[in-house]
């Protein structure tokens, strides 16, 4: 019984350390492939991130997406 | 017809959970309180579990869950923030994404798996769910309505406005302009801790002046209808690393480290960010008041939590009537989301007047059983002899922890999970500091007074329930409350109506029979750095493990030996 349970904790935590590392990759590919081409695209259409144009930008703006009836608020967007 | 809705705020700091039936509040709590960590952040299930369990229902019994924001739009919001300061931001945003995979995106999954609901989950904006929760349980029929916090989707600021039922936000502005943002960044640059110390923040402004004013307004400039910007060089927001820049650092001198000593320069800086606050602030109410010409304000984010700033949207904004709901951080989300739905989409009618203890009680049976396994002697008294026994030690300089009915939502201790004292003791913040708080020496302690007495011992017009504005002493005084007294001459009331909290009233005011002065210290039951107490236990542990004279809970009342 000692046995199998120590095995299953090994087990687990391989597992655990294979989908970090995995996860890792991933995020990896997506960061640096993924979004430095995004980026790469920006700068050389000379587009802006919303993030960099609100910060150029303090004007009040028109509120959106605040409906009020059931299907949007069903919405995660 | 569809009644009960479950709010959920978790996933970033201060989670919390809320019940309500037909358009009244059940039940509400932070989940920190359960796991007795401060600020716990993640899926908040002693909280709702406890809702449940004080609505007498199942899951299978609720109508809807209703969730505290968009995570679409927010996620959309942190990639592109770690998109703008690409290639810098891999570290923050490997930790980010793995905990949206983890949970952010997942919440009707969750809620199956983790509670067997398969009901409906309705979303409600950020800014749109502070603000239900500000207005619906105001009791104004038609208000203004400002939300102000460090970012929810991609808003920061809100104004909007409410009349019965329905409420509406008409502008916004947004990420990375942030007033929230601002002063967390201060407040890490003086060396607290973001979420935390922000309220430190505040009552150590009032021991500076504000020299460097001039220099904060040149890095966030404002216009004068309250918008304002960050400037980029100043502040980076983009990950999970420090919120200023090396070039702040050089503008203004080395950050403090944390814990250590604490120099002029960290109260100016202190001042300065306080005033540029109430500046902005004041500046977005009177633009609100003059837009709307509502009479009624109410306030939510987490930044509605600066009580001297909302002391000054009070005397000086235009409005009449400025409501704060208790829990107006983050936790509180859970109660707008619940409340949207409850009174925007499902037609209930709004509650008259909004309690603030919505979290568990404890039977006197478990009382009983608590204080006889800790082995301390005790004496079960009447409401009466209780209120009378606890006032005759307060007058005598002791500190007495007071554990009363259901706990408060919100981060403040409002007579139910309190440490009181004397405030006529001119030594009694250093003593409550010694036996039991530990906190740093320059916060102030509140005064909780009876609503029918407050304007005899301060400046307020109207009520102050939550312990959510500052007003000044009355100069004459200032020498009867030197306990309570902060250095501006301003101290952070609680007013305390009998119809609110009946057993708190009559301690109160059987203090003011004995001394004259129907005023109590009143601070949260807590050792430092944990979350108020929620059970009897941990008020026996802190009781035991510190150097408290009395402990009255619920009926009973337990004395230190040799008092
Ligand atoms: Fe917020």
């Amino acid at each position: 019984m000692g046995i199998k349970a120590a095995l299953a904790r090994a087990a687990q935590r391989s597992a655990d350390v294979m989908r970090s590392a995995l996860l890792s990759a991933g995020l990896f590919v997506v960061y640096f492939l993924g979004m430095g081409l995004t980026r790469a695209l920006a700068v050389l259409f000379g587009g802006r991130t919303r993030a960099s144009s609100f910060r150029e930008d303090p004007a009040w703006r028109p509120a959106e997406g605040y409906d009020s009836d059931e299907e949007s608020c069903l919405r995660q967007s | 017809m569809t009644s009960r809705v479950l709010g959920l705020s978790c996933h970033y700091h201060d989670s919390a959970a809320c019940l309500m039936e037909a358009g009244g509040i059940v039940a509400a709590a932070q989940e920190e309180r359960f796991l007795r960590r401060k600020n716990a952040s993640g899926f908040p299930l002693h909280a709702l579990n406890y809702c449940l369990q004080a609505g007498a229902i199942t899951v299978l019994d609720l109508d809807a869950v209703a969730f505290y924001e968009k995570p679409f739009l927010k996620l959309a919001r942190v990639l592109e923030s770690h998109l703008d300061s690409w290639p810098r931001s891999f570290g923050s945003f490997r930790r980010t994404m793995a905990h949206w995979l983890d949970d952010r995106l997942t919440l009707p999954l969750s809620l199956k798996s983790r509670l067997g609901f398969s009901g409906r989950t309705f979303f409600v904006k950020h800014h749109l769910a502070h603000a239900a929760s500000a207005f619906y349980p105001s009791g104004f029929e038609e208000a203004a309505v400002l939300t102000v916090d460090g970012v929810g989707e991609w808003a920061t600021v809100t104004r909007g406005h409410g009349a019965g039922n329905r409420l509406r936000i008409d502008s916004e502005m947004r990420f990375p302009s942030s007033l929230g943002l601002l002063y967390s960044a201060v407040t890490s640059y003086l060396g607290f801790e973001v979420h935390e110390g922000e309220g430190t923040v505040m009552g150590l402004a009032a021991y500076g002046s504000p020299v460097f004013l001039d220099r904060l307004r040149g890095i966030v400039p404002s216009t004068p209808d309250g918008g304002f910007m960050l400037d980029r060089g100043w502040f980076d927001f983009s990950g999970d690393g420090k919120m200023y820049t090396p070039r702040f650092v050089e503008a203004f001198g080395p950050e403090r480290v944390p814990g250590g000593p604490l120099g002029e320069r960290h109260c100016d800086m202190a001042a300065s960010l306080q005033s540029l606050t109430e500046e902005i602030l004041l500046r977005l109410t009177q633009g609100l008041r003059a837009q709307t010409k509502c009479e009624s304000l109410c306030l939510a984010g987490g930044v509605a939590l600066n009580c001297v700033a909302n002391q000054k949207i009070l005397d000086s904004s235009g409005f009449k009537k400025v409501f704060v709901q208790p829990a107006a951080g983050d936790a509180g989300g859970s109660l707008g989301a619940a409340a949207f739905v409850s009174h925007a989409l499902w037609g209930h009618p709004r509650p008259a007047r909004m309690s603030p203890y919505l979290g568990p009680d404890c039977s006197a049976s478990r009382i009983r059983r608590v204080l006889t396994n800790a082995g301390l002697d005790f004496r079960e008294l009447s409401e009466k002899e209780l209120c009378r026994e606890t006032a005759a030690r307060l007058a005598r300089g002791k500190v007495v922890g007071w554990m009363q009915g259901r706990m408060e939502f919100g981060p403040r201790a409002l007579g139910n999970r309190s440490i009181l004292g004397d405030p006529r003791h001119p030594r009694m913040k250093e003593i409550i500091n010694e036996r039991v708080k530990r906190r740093e020496e320059f916060r102030p302690y509140a005064p909780a007074v009876l609503a029918e007495a407050a304007r005899d011992f301060f400046e307020l017009e109207g009520d102050s329930p939550f312990m959510l504005f500052a007003p000044r002493i009355r100069e004459e005084k200032k020498s009867v409350l030197p306990a309570v007294a902060h250095p501006d001459g301003s101290a952070r009331v609680q007013t305390v109506r009998e119809a609110d909290n009946p057993r708190f009233h009559r301690l109160i005011a059987s203090f003011g029979e004995l001394t004259g002065v129907p005023v109590v210290v009143n601070t949260s039951f807590n050792r430092r750095g944990e979350p108020m107490v929620c059970a009897a236990e941990e008020a026996v542990a802190v009781f035991k493990e510190s150097r408290m004279d009395c402990l009255a809970v619920g009926d009973f009342f337990v004395e230190r030996d040799g008092n």
